[in-house]
């Protein structure tokens, strides 16, 4: 399903140039899901950008599926994006201007395949139904990230990516939308992988894999 | 177009839930397109009006045959040039006061008239009468539909049928009523000529006339061209100004939509489709506004012809229809105009969501970094339009080069206000002493990029109002102190005919108390094509003594008297190159120029000889009123006698007072339209630093959150709020007071030069400049009191949300 081959990446930085990936290798199948842990600025959120083609690459290629996302346009990567990748961030990303239904159906609209009672199974496994009309500021951190989650998993995508998704909420919230979060996977059989700092949660997917140094251990 | 269609709903989202900021896009594209398309609504009236007078002088490819002297010939040249086979056509003009009003009486022989000056009433001589019933008693008249309405029930003039290509004030009636109107029996203004038809020179020197071409006609047209430029430089500023708060509004909207960019463009649309949204989403605002802007434009043109109307009747002598009429063009313009704003004012926001990469998106701290990237750029920028306005100042020598150096002042101190202002508070930073002091700075110079468009568009309003008051005020006082030497006589009194008018000459300077009588004539010619009149003086001590001179030779008057040297206008001097010791040649030999003196008011140049030799060498001139000198305190019994021994009609004598009075109303007329200009700017300044406010509420929140939750109450966080938008609107108004002054002397030395040929005196007002700085505190103590409340009032829990945002 996803197949990483010597993906490189650095930056120009004043004090010369930063190389955060130095050749990495990874492989995933369908309805796997895996940890990447490190230390901070270790390249995880580097590594995550890089897989949904928001980060462009030095070197070696990206592959999803058989497509090399790395050799795509702008305009092909935003499609292939739109419909076989879903995101999650640390700080949600939801439109304030729109309502939490609005923001689920969003990517789905955008793809032009809206599965009314996929979205409508999402939101009542993420108890979200008493909130379909109100606006993320009305939501508290834990009901902002779980209609995110919600949004990512509207399309039922090939590959789901995770930035720090508990991040920003207290221990037992994290645990319950990591929870209900994975339950959804399994029932979407996506790939699966989740940039997080906290051990506990990288237990609960089936690998963990750590990133130091540019390379994977 | 689903994926276009959802993003764009998705970008409209941002609008539903801040319909403010939506109000401030739509308001400020509105007025600036209202006040463009309100001043084009007018010049295109105006210049419709002269399109009709031109083409009844004798239209696009009619010739005019005029005498070389003088400003009328007898009829028998036309008899004459007729019996020779000439295809020329007679045309009397003069004018007469209607109820006080002048009315220009223009009579014609349509039978001969060349097909091309024919009114359109006459062309079709079928169900309205036509050419019969204007031949025959009772001798039907034309005249523009307003006209007619203006003379209804008047029985002295013949009867009048409306023609809606006329102009305004004018009637055109057969050339015999006509010679009889204007008591002109046996003479013709004019002659017309069929296109394409030689003749010989000799015949024209024969009869002492000139053969002009229609281009050499287009005098008024050019002289009230600088008018309308200058209407079009107004309105341009207060659409720019209009900008300023559309692109504040458009570049707060893209700041607090990143993220939404961001999620979109993680969502699969391309940097392409988000760009093609954000243009459509431009177009639709940019139409929303245009319609609005252009129902507005009307109603400021309907609200400003008038005085408009009287201007131009003041300045050049010209009629402009009272009415507006809504032309197509004028539409399609006006909405281009809107398009043209809203894209020059978010092609930066959309160049920036094309180029700016997906994670970039997401740091508004990024952003920033450009703005003040932008400020150097700025300050540099501001620096080449000093250079620039420099430059156009020395080498250009044209309105448009004086309106270019205008507009590069003005672009310099809009791009280097922000940095101007950001390094005065920088300095302050550095002696404040106190905690909340510093803060107060401190914050001030954090809001600066979010306030700096708004403060820029008051900066422009505030400096157009110092130049142009500075400019009327210097004006004014000017033309007061003129009109007081120049309307000297106590009394101005005109006969009815000529005879009339020689025995009031001797009456009056047989009366015990007239210590002098001031007899005048004047005439009419063309000078390298600038239309000019020679007027007469007399030895007597007033002219001496008197007439306002700003530069002569010594001895000027004694020259001017001994009939080989003549006085010029300021006017004259400036378009004929013209200074003293220099030669003027009226026809009639050189004379040498001995005298400059200021003719403010007056369209035409003016050339002033000793009466005997006016007299002399244009027998044709016509009188002017003869000024009588003598006690002020016996105008009253001056008059009764006069009375008594004469009957003037009333409109044709007036005293001293009144007359000063009629051009004190003039003057202050003709400004009318650019003080309400003025104050519409000032408006639009205000509406921008009033939505610029309010749309940086929510952000503002963040700033103040962390002070009141260090123990300063929302109160006390409010006062100091409108402290600061006061402290910026005064150090902005500091900003405008010398960039006014630059502007006033650019308008006094260059612009006027060029448009009207006459400088003024730069005369500074800092009691003008205290008001305004007081109506800008106060104006943006208005602007910020919505604001302010809305602080005042801001819950706890909605200050607290800022730290739960924040974790």
């Amino acid at each position: 399903m996803l197949q990483i081959t010597d993906v490189r990446k650095s930056y120009a930085t004043p004090v010369g140039t930063l190389e955060v990936l130095r050749g990495i290798d990874l492989e995933l199948g369908a309805g796997e899901t895996l940890a990447l842990t490190g230390e901070s600025g270790s390249g995880k959120s580097t590594l995550m950008h890089a897989l949904a083609g928001l980060e462009e690459i030095d070197g070696g290629t990206i592959a999803i599926d058989q497509t090399v996302i790395s050799a795509l346009s702008d305009r092909e990567l935003a499609a292939f994006r739109r419909d076989r990748i879903g995101i999650v961030f640390q700080q949600f990303n939801l439109v304030p201007s729109l309502t939490v239904v609005q923001n689920v159906r969003l990517q789905a609209r955008l793809s032009g395949r809206l599965d009314a009672g996929w979205i409508d199974h999402l939101i009542e496994a993420l108890g979200l139904e008493s909130m379909r009309a109100r606006y993320p500021e009305q939501l508290s951190g834990g009901q902002q990230q779980r209609a995110a989650i919600a949004r990512a998993l509207a399309l039922r995508p090939d590959l789901v990516l995770a930035d720090e998704p508990t991040g920003n909420l207290d221990a037992e919230t994290g645990d319950l939308v990591m929870e209900v979060f994975l339950n959804l996977v399994r029932e979407t059989q996506c790939a699966f992988v989740m940039v997080t700092h906290n051990r506990r949660l990288a237990g609960m997917l089936q690998r963990t894999t750590r990133l130091a140094g540019g390379r994977l251990e | 177009m689903t994926r276009t269609f959802w993003t764009l709903a998705t970008l409209a989202s941002y609008w539903r839930r801040n319909p403010i900021q939506l109000a401030a896009v739509l308001v400020g594209l509105a007025l600036a397109t209202a006040l463009w398309s309100g001043v084009q609504a007018i010049n295109a009236e105006a210049r419709a009006s002269y399109a009709k007078a031109t083409g009844l002088l004798g239209g696009p490819d009619v010739d005019v045959l005029r005498p070389r002297q003088g400003t009328s010939m007898p009829q028998s040249v036309f008899v004459d040039l007729r019996r020779a086979g000439h295809l020329v056509s007679p045309v009397v003009e003069g004018a007469i006061a209607v109820d006080g009003q002048r009315l220009r009486i223009l009579g014609i022989e349509p039978v001969s008239m060349p097909s091309a000056a024919t009114p359109e009433a006459l062309s079709d001589d079928g169900e309205n009468g036509g050419v019969p019933a204007f031949l025959s008693p009772p001798w039907e008249a034309l005249a523009a539909p307003e006209t007619v309405r203006r003379l209804v029930g008047d029985t002295a003039l013949p009867p009048r049928r409306a023609d809606r290509s006329l102009p305004p004030d004018l009637l055109i009636t057969d050339i015999g009523v006509a010679q009889r109107l204007l008591d002109s029996e046996g003479l013709i203004s004019r002659l017309l000529l069929e296109p394409g038809i030689e003749l010989p020179q000799s015949m024209l020197d024969l009869h002492g006339l000139e053969r002009v071409p229609p281009a050499e006609r287009g005098a008024v047209i050019g002289l009230t061209d600088s008018f309308h430029l200058n209407l079009t430089a107004f309105a341009f500023l207060a659409f720019a100004v209009g900008l300023l708060i559309v692109r504040a509004a458009v570049g707060l909207a893209l700041e607090q939509r990143l993220a939404m960019f961001r999620t979109l463009r993680t969502c699969g649309v391309s940097a392409r489709r988000l760009t093609v949204a954000v243009f459509l989403e431009v177009v639709v605002l940019a139409l929303t506004a245009g319609v609005v802007g252009l129902a507005l434009g009307y109603a400021v043109a309907a609200v400003l012809l008038p005085d408009v109307s009287g201007s131009l009747r003041g300045l050049y002598g010209v009629a402009v229809s009272g009415t507006l009429t809504l032309a197509p063009e004028w539409v399609l313009s006006g909405l281009a105009m809107s398009f043209a704003g809203a894209f020059a004012a978010a092609g930066s926001a959309l160049w920036a969501v094309y180029r700016l990469p997906v994670l970039a998106a997401a740091r508004p701290d990024a952003w920033r970094a450009a703005q003040a990237t932008e400020m150097r750029r700025s300050l540099g920028a501001a620096a080449g339009f000093v250079v620039l306005g420099g430059l156009l100042y020395v080498l250009g020598d044209s309105l448009l080069a004086g309106f270019a150096t205008m507009a590069c002042a003005l672009l310099a101190a809009a791009l280097a206000l922000p940095a101007l202002l950001d390094g005065a508070l920088r300095v302050l930073q550095r002696v404040a002493r106190g905690a909340l002091l510093e803060w107060t700075i401190a914050d001030m110079r954090q809001q600066l990029p979010g306030l700096s468009l708004a403060l820029v568009a008051l900066l422009l309003a505030l400096s157009a109002n110092i130049g142009v008051n500075t400019m009327v005020g210097g004006f004014r006082e000017t033309f007061l102190s003129w009109l007081d030497q120049r309307l000297a006589a106590e009394i101005y009194v005109r006969g009815a005919t000529e005879a009339q008018a020689q025995a009031i000459d001797d009456w009056a300077a047989q009366q015990p108390d007239v210590r002098e009588v001031l007899p005048g004539r004047i005439a009419d010619t063309i000078l390298d094509g600038v239309p000019i009149e020679i007027r007469s003086a007399v030895d007597r001590d007033t002219y001496r003594r008197d007439w306002p001179l700003i530069a002569a030779e010594p001895g000027a008057w004694t020259a001017l008297f001994g009939g080989e040297a003549a006085m010029i206008s300021e006017q004259t001097s400036v378009r004929l190159s013209l200074d003293l010791g220099d030669t003027v040649d009226l026809g009639t030999g050189p004379l040498t120029v001995v005298g400059l003196y200021a003719d403010y008011g007056n369209p035409k140049g003016q050339v002033m000889v000793p009466l005997s030799r006016l007299e002399q060498d244009f027998p044709d001139a016509r009188r002017l009123g003869t000024g009588v000198r003598l006690d002020p305190a016996g105008v009253g019994a001056f008059l009764t006698r006069l009375e008594a021994a004469f009957e003037v009609p009333p409109d044709n004598v007036i005293d001293q007072v009144s007359l000063k009075r009629l051009s004190r109303e003039t003057f202050e007329r003709t400004f009318a339209v650019t003080a309400a200009l003025n104050v519409l700017t000032l408006l639009v300044a205000s509406v921008a630093l009033f939505t610029s406010l309010l749309t940086l509420f929510d952000r503002r929140l963040a700033s103040l959150a962390p002070i009141w939750a260090l123990g300063i109450s929302r109160r006390r966080l409010a006062a100091l709020e409108m402290i600061k938008t006061l402290a910026l609107a005064a150090m902005t108004a500091l900003v405008a007071v010398p960039l006014g002054l630059v502007l006033a002397w650019l308008l006094v030395a260059v612009i006027n030069v060029k448009a009207f040929g006459w400088r003024l005196p730069l005369i500074a007002y800092p009691d003008q400049w205290l008001t305004l700085g007081i109506l800008s505190i106060g104006v943006a103590g208005l602007a910020s009191i919505l604001p302010i409340l809305r602080l005042s009032r801001t819950a706890p829990s909605q200050l607290l949300k800022v730290f739960a945002n924040a974790r």
